[in-house]
């Protein structure tokens, strides 16, 4: 039987909704190929009491089967939420290893900090083709394979005799509806020398700023801190909402319903003025304009 | 400590400064032989690149990320023999996919860290920022060379080009060293071998409709918040 794979992120012992997400297209996959659905959720340790209903979350939204990698050793002082730093250096190796066990036709993992760190390097250890902000697709019986989108889209062709990882945006796919129960498996890693020492953390002054562009380009150019909006009445809607909102990394493009481009994940209904005004207002707090 | 820069385009020019910062920088590229391109290296020359390397074959057009990799990661070994002595750090670009930088790091067994803001050098260790999923901080992390990092945010930098006579003065002073796979012991065929893997184009695929990305749309600012907040992107007090 073929294996699908999922890599679950949780934040504060919650599945972030792009895991869910993913997880949904993965269990449509698999119930129409008839392949077994894996959840592999790297955690910085077993969960305690309380801290475990991410994993009926799992099994309601699809999984076959949940399999822990834990990282006891790893769990670094002053951090939390030891997922936060997901990346090759924390979980691949181990990710792998899962991999090599329960090889898999699709490997996919939410196109998050940690997952693009992780899904490129977990390709070329597995020899698979690679996809970034994939779609995931059905066509009748066959998958349908596609990174991009419209005219720069580009696809996998054919059968494939190989293994795909995949990267998939949030916002893509609706999440799914599984099982109440789900075997759950736990995978302690090996004691792994870490490859980077984390110092720390300091404030990111320059990526506190939550804006709302008319276009792609222009709310890219805000996020990466370049904020010199490019056409007529731009200016006016790149909206700082100041420092205490918190990060919105260019992982995640947010835009405005009607003027969104096809590379933003979210959108606000309603006309540019309203979504504003509408923005400032759930947010709360005294917004800026910048020009 | 020195630095290597894989160069795939003007793009990636301002990782040429980046390495400068570190140590002797030297600049590899997978790019046909073309007047544009070696524009580009003259320009990395600009920027301090004290040498340059181009490799091409009209394989590397039609392999994956893997083939790119494989290549890259021999480049690297002939160009530059033992990464540890001097300690080398290996730079790459984003390009959208992010994949070449940790492929290349995988190939060497070098650790990697992708989607980095800003490097520096703390004693004999190199200092990199990396921005986090969650919680408007930047995590700083540390390690001794060799290593490979994929900066992010390249937009941020601008480097100056050099004038078409400062190129041509550049490559006639010191010229780009031009390799082919041979000089590298891989085959066209190896690279062939991947050519499956590569995703096609909309033109290769001919009669195949592709899709076309819409962003998920919430009826109100509220309830876009209250997704990022489960994303984790968003202060779960509304930033009140």
């Amino acid at each position: 039987m073929a294996n699908i794979i999922c890599v679950v992120e949780l934040h504060h012992h919650r599945v972030l909704p792009v895991s869910l997400e993913v997880l949904g297209q993965a269990r449509r996959i698999a119930t129409a190929l008839g392949a077994s659905l894996y959840a592999v959720v790297p955690v910085a340790h077993a969960p305690k009491a309380g801290e475990d209903t991410f994993i009926d979350d799992l099994a309601q939204h699809g999984a076959d089967k949940v399999i822990l990698l834990t990282d006891e050793g790893a769990q670094a002082d002053g951090q939390p939420d030891r997922t936060d730093t997901l990346r090759w250096g924390s979980y691949g190796p181990a990710l792998c290893a899962v991999a090599d066990a329960l090889p898999p036709m699709l490997l996919l993992v939410g196109a998050t900090l940690g997952g693009r760190d992780l899904a490129p390097r977990v390709a070329a250890r597995l020899g698979a083709a690679y996809l970034s902000e994939a779609w995931i697709e059905l066509e009748g019986s066959a998958l349908s394979l596609w990174e991009g989108s419209g005219d720069a889209a580009r696809g996998l062709d054919g059968d494939l005799e190989f293994p795909v990882v995949a990267t998939i945006p949030p916002g893509r796919y609706a999440a799914s509806k599984g099982d109440e129960e789900v075997e759950v498996e736990l995978v302690q890693l090996p004691a792994h020398p870490a490859d980077f020492e984390e110092l720390g953390w300091e404030a990111d002054a320059a990526g506190r700023a939550m804006v709302v562009g008319e276009s792609a380009a222009s709310l890219a150019a805000a996020l990466h801190g370049t904020a010199t909006m490019q056409g007529a009445g731009a200016p006016a809607l790149c909206v700082s909402l100041g420092p205490s909102i918190g990060h919105l990394p260019s992982e995640v493009r947010v835009g405005l319903g009607d003027g969104a481009g096809g590379d933003v994940h979210y959108a606000v209904a309603g006309s540019i003025v309203d979504a504003e005004a509408a923005l400032r207002q759930a947010i709360g707090t005294s917004a800026k304009e910048q020009s | 400590m020195r630095a290597l820069v894989l160069l795939a385009g003007r793009e990636d020019l301002p990782l040429v400064p980046v390495g400068v910062s570190l140590g002797e920088t030297t600049v590899l590229s997978l790019l046909p032989d073309t007047p544009e391109h070696e524009q580009i290296l003259a320009d990395a020359r600009g920027l301090g690149a004290v040498r340059c390397v181009r490799l091409w074959d009209d394989s590397l057009s039609t392999t994956d990320f893997l083939g790119l990799g494989y290549t890259l990661a021999a480049a690297i070994k002939k160009a530059m023999g033992d990464l540890s002595e001097p300690p080398t750090v290996i730079l790459s670009g984003d390009r959208g996919r992010g994949a070449v930088g940790p492929t290349v790091a995988d190939r060497l067994q070098l650790p990697h860290l992708g989607d980095v803001l800003s490097v520096s050098v703390l004693d004999d260790r190199v200092v990199a920022k990396r921005r986090a999923q969650r919680e408007g901080v930047v995590r700083l992390y540390a390690a001794k060379p060799p290593m490979v990092l994929q900066i992010r945010a390249l937009a941020e930098i601008k480097p100056a080009q050099t004038s078409s006579d400062e190129a041509a003065g550049w490559m006639e002073a010191l010229g780009t060293e031009a390799w082919t796979l041979a000089d590298v012991g891989i085959t066209p065929s190896e690279l062939a071998y991947r050519r499956r893997f590569r995703p096609r184009t909309v033109a290769e695929l001919g009669n195949r409709t592709p899709p076309i990305s819409r962003p998920r749309i919430f009826a109100s600012a509220a309830e876009l918040l209250v997704r990022l907040q489960a994303d984790g992107l968003v202060d779960p007090a509304g930033g009140k």
